[in-house]
């Protein structure tokens, strides 16, 4: 009985024209940003590979250079991009594409791709992301609103009822039918995408971005499979199809346009982060208590000299001057680290919160799965960025260490300005060139968790309410 | 008759629990957004002065200190008598030019005069170096910290409920114009009296239109009290009017358009569901693909094209040229700062150091012209393209009249850029010269000072849309109008 509920259920969908008309029109978009993500993704990523293979033939080609003043001309960093974040672009669009390494400071990532445009607007670029969290939902619903409202409406569900099946084996019937032309469209779609997305060039492996894929996928269609069983116990509980459309759109508005800008203003008055100005200012602050350079520099050489006994910066065996950049890159460090850790904690706590207001809202969570999948979201960014900070104290580090060794910066007591010192190409291929491999997927699925839990608790709280809302289906 | 017709229409949409419900939900969350606009506004507002006042301070200590320096030396001081580190302080401190070109050098965007209504984007800093410091690595003194999940997400603000909550009440409120009476039967009731269809259509439609009206009117003034605007200022409240012109419109469009689906004699709820389409199309997903369209006919550089051509040129200028092919090549592009023969090694330097800015900004010039160019391409796209979608439209004109759209951070670049300039002049030729600064330089170097667009030309630029609005808005009345009066002459004739 079941199977003929579905297959009668199935049949009328195909033939709805509407339901034809939408499916095409929601594939035709989804193939169309894909596509054209796709297309911005690979000349970005090509593009940024580009510049930062000529960063490093830069950095060795430069020539003999004082150690510290090469530190100065620094180095762009490239977050690598993952193939499916065009399909989901998450923050990257927002949050800069590279971070410039240089010597006493920790920058942010700096150049936010989504102000090459001028035209930016709430609604935001179409993206695959977009369709499937919005649009795919709204038709869902609008397919879905009158599966028993119809019935009840047209008296057919007397019949029904009182043929030998139960309420829950129509309804399972039902969502079968309903779920069946939607898998049928998604999932050799997802299928095909998910091979074009593997052949990409990664930097992780393809079985990585398979199972990513594959993952972004289910979440998807369980999203989708959510959406139907919302669908379909507000058309049983409700007694006209007019009222079930009314609480679906409702549904969908509050969940799908409401919560997430909400959420997000929740979260950020809950943790604040400090603007940019203040940002600076504190950092300003706590550097401004540091000596200044010169006064380190003469720091460093009367307790040089004091320590080793000698009345000459000539007899030191490490020159003051680069011993005073050392320890001055050290405070600085502690000093930055100490910011941005807590400027990242809070974004790491506002994110937390906005997926936990998944509770209210199950694309809250579907976003922030969809993001961390994608490879776009803020986990994988901070992953990024403190590779990049590593690299940067490593990178200062060798320069510094060499010119304490070798350099005469500066002879502070005895006013003699030694020659600078210079280094060459042996030097500088001695500073790594940075690799930088994203996190694989159990590290995203892991820092996921909540969401997970979100979504499948959403999937059984949804499951057990239409359970109960089928043994009170009434025929009037 | 009207009068009759006017106040039944008023007793029905009285007693509809769900006219009240709509109605004070938006109250509610107009005075919501209204006050976050306006703490967020009044926290970033306290920073900026904060900065500026920074900034002060900063020239007055320096000028102070030039003062005190140069006093010195007059009064015949021996530069050699002084320790190192003072002698440091004397090369390199408020009396060098280079160090004066780095007092105080960052520009200032303040929040737009009606930020608190429309919180805009986000992305774009709020300071930028006029320093040459900003040739090398595009130094940004205010740049965002805000969670990027924030940016992508946006903001509840007052544009986000004009935007996409403002049609939904209009529709919630006017999906059973005329469809109520002939639901619940009483049409032919009412039309066996002696009232003509076109006064059942104007009364039906004044009501709705008198509510929606009085509903704006306290709308606005909740978001204007919740949002704390300083009307003392005349350009606040010349822009707060068109803000509430602009909404009012907006209201009006999507009341003619529910009046023209009303008109097609549609039940109630397929009313609805046409027009949650129709404003789904037209705010959530045209509006996105507009942008799409727009983005990809005219890409702009990409970001990473920009810093390959900052690197590239100052690795050519560090390494690849020679030291006097640069200063060479200064003279030449630059004549106009050539004084007499080359003087001193340090002179020399500094003039290197110049040429090596020159350069550097030289190059990079091609590739920002072409951002700019394809820029100005997509607003030219993007200025014909929202016609076709009041979302797009709206939204716009809500960024123009609150001062928030990406022009006004492009005003402010274009500003940025033009002082950058000027201070190479001034700074430049005193660095070749190895002039000593004085306190009166302090006082005349050049500043950002960010002025706001005089507000003649917003409204010129917020009039054609603005017209455009109106007169889709009177041919949906006209088209609901014929329609409605044909239906109800045709429900008439049927006695449905």
């Amino acid at each position: 009985m079941i199977y003929r509920v579905a297959h009668r259920e199935l049949r009328e969908t195909v033939r709805d024209g509407r339901f034809r008309w939408s499916v095409s029109i929601i594939l035709l978009l989804i193939l169309v940003s894909f596509i054209s993500g796709r297309d911005y993704l690979r000349t970005a990523a090509q593009h940024e590979a580009i510049v930062q293979t000529a960063e490093r033939e830069r950095w060795l080609d430069k020539g003999e250079m004082n150690p510290h003043s090469a530190a100065h001309y620094g180095q762009y960093l490239f977050k690598p991009r993952l193939p499916i974040e065009s399909v989901d672009p998450g923050i990257s669009p927002y949050s800069g594409i590279s971070i410039l390494v240089e010597p006493h400071v920790q920058n942010l990532a700096r150049y936010k791709p989504a102000a090459e445009t001028t035209t930016g607007g709430r609604a935001g670029r179409v993206t695959v992301a977009m369709t499937l969290q919005l649009l795919v939902p709204l038709l869902i619903v609008l397919s879905l609103f009158s599966t028993f409202t119809s019935e009840r409406e047209q008296g057919t569900l007397r019949l029904l009822l009182s043929l030998p099946v139960s309420p829950r084996r129509l309804a399972i019937g039902k969502v079968l039918g309903a779920a069946v032309p939607w898998l049928l469209c998604f999932v050799p779609a997802s299928v095909l995408g998910a091979a074009v997305l593997i052949r990409s060039d990664a930097a992780l492996p393809a079985s990585d971005i398979a199972l990513r894929t594959a993952l972004f996928a289910t979440v998807y269609l369980l999203y989708f499979l959510l959406t139907i069983l919302v669908a379909v116990t507000v058309s049983a509980l409700s007694g006209r199809s007019r009222t079930a459309l009314a609480c679906l759109l409702a549904f969908w508005f509050m969940t799908g346009i409401l919560a997430p800008p909400l959420a997000m203003d929740f979260a950020t008055a809950k943790y604040p982060v400090p603007n940019g100005f203040e940002f600076q200012a504190a950092i300003a602050r706590d550097r401004a208590e540091l000596p200044s350079l010169v006064t380190r520099i003469f720091e460093v050489e009367e307790r040089m000299l004091e320590d080793y006994g000698v009345s000459s910066t000539r007899d030191l065996p490490l020159v003051p001057s680069g011993v005073a950049l050392m320890e001055d890159e050290a405070d600085n460090t502690r000093i930055h680290e100490r910011h941005f850790t807590r400027l990242y904690d809070t974004y790491e706590d506002q994110n937390r919160l906005f997926s936990l207001l998944g509770l209210t809202s199950p694309l809250l969570a579907v976003q922030s799965l969809s993001m961390g999948l994608a490879g776009t979201d803020f986990a994988h960014q901070r992953h990024f960025a403190e590779a990049a900070e590593q690299y940067r104290r490593d990178f200062v580090r060798v320069l510094n260490e060499d010119d304490a060794r070798n350099g005469r910066m500066y002879d502070a007591r005895q006013a003699v300005g030694g020659d600078l010192y210079l280094a060459g190409r042996d030097l500088w291929k001695r500073v790594p060139e940075f690799t930088y491999r994203p996190p694989t997927v159990g590290w995203t699925v892991d820092r996921h968790r909540v969401s997970i839990a979100i979504l499948l608790s959403w999937l059984m709280v949804v499951s057990g309410f239409l359970w109960a809302a089928l043994g009170r289906v009434r025929a009037s | 008759m009207l009068g009759t017709i006017i106040r039944h229409e008023w007793r029905m949409l009285r007693s509809d629990v769900a006219t009240w419900i709509v109605f004070g939900v938006l109250a509610v969350v107009v005075g919501y957004a209204g006050w976050h606009g306006r703490s967020i506004v009044e926290r970033e507002r306290s920073a900026v002065e904060e900065f500026e006042e920074r900034q002060a301070v900063e020239v007055a200590e320096a000028r102070l200190r030039a003062i005190q320096m140069k006093a010195r030396l007059d009064s015949g001081l021996d530069l050699t008598t002084l320790s190192t580190q003072e002698q440091v302080e004397f090369a390199n401190g408020p009396l060098n030019s280079v160090y004066a070109s780095r007092v105080a050098a960052f520009g200032i965007r303040p929040p737009a005069p009606l930020e608190a209504l429309s919180l805009g984007d986000g992305i774009d800093p709020l300071a930028l170096s006029i320093g040459d410091s900003s040739l090398i690595s595009d130094t940004s003194a205010g740049e965002s910290t805000t969670n990027p999940l924030r940016l992508a997400v946006g903001h509840f603000d007052l544009t986000f409920v004009v935007l996409y909550l403002y049609p939904l009440a209009v529709i919630a409120l006017t999906h059973n114009l005329l469809t109520t009476e002939r639901e619940t039967g009483i049409l032919p009731l009412l039309l066996s009296q002696p009232v003509g269809p076109r006064s059942f259509f104007a009364g039906s439609l004044i009501v709705r239109a008198l509510f929606l009206s009085a509903a704006q009117f306290v709308w606005s003034g909740l978001a204007l009290l919740s949002s704390g605007l300083d009307l003392t200022s005349s350009d606040v409240r010349v822009r707060f009017v068109l803000w509430f012109i602009v909404t009012g419109s907006y209201v009006v469009f999507w009341f003619a358009l529910s009046a023209l689906v009303a008109a097609r004699g549609r039940r109630a709820a397929s009313n609805a569901l046409v027009l949650c389409t129709c404003w789904l199309a037209g705010v959530v997903v045209l509006p996105g693909v507009i942008q799409f369209v727009v983005n990809t006919s005219h890409p702009a550089p990409l970001r990473s094209e920009y810093i390959q051509s900052l690197r590239s040129t100052r690795a050519l200028v560090t390494t690849g040229l020679s030291e006097q092919g640069l200063i060479d090549e200064f003279f030449e592009t630059n004549p106009r700062f050539r004084r007499g023969p080359e003087g001193a090694e340090l002179s020399r330097r500094y003039t290197a150091a110049v040429a090596r800015f020159d350069r550097i900004a030289r190059e990079i010039q091609p590739l920002r012209q072409r951002t700019v160019v394809q820029q100005d391409a997509q607003e030219r796209l993007f200025a014909v393209l929202r016609f076709t979608t009041p979302g797009a439209l709206v939204e716009h004109l809500l960024y123009d009249v609150t001062g928030t759209g990406p022009a006004r951070n492009r005003r402010f670049v274009a500003g940025i850029e033009d002082v950058r300039r000027d201070r190479r002049t001034f700074f430049w030729q005193r660095q070749i010269d190895l002039a000593t600064i004085t306190a009166e330089d302090y006082d005349l170097m050049p500043r950002y000072q960010f002025q706001e667009e005089p507000i003649s030309n917003v409204i010129r630029r917020v009039f054609l849309p603005l017209a455009a609005i109106a007169m889709a808005s009177g041919v949906l009345v006209l088209l609901a109008h014929v329609r409605s009066v044909s239906l109800l002459k045709s429900a008439n004739a049927s006695g449905k």
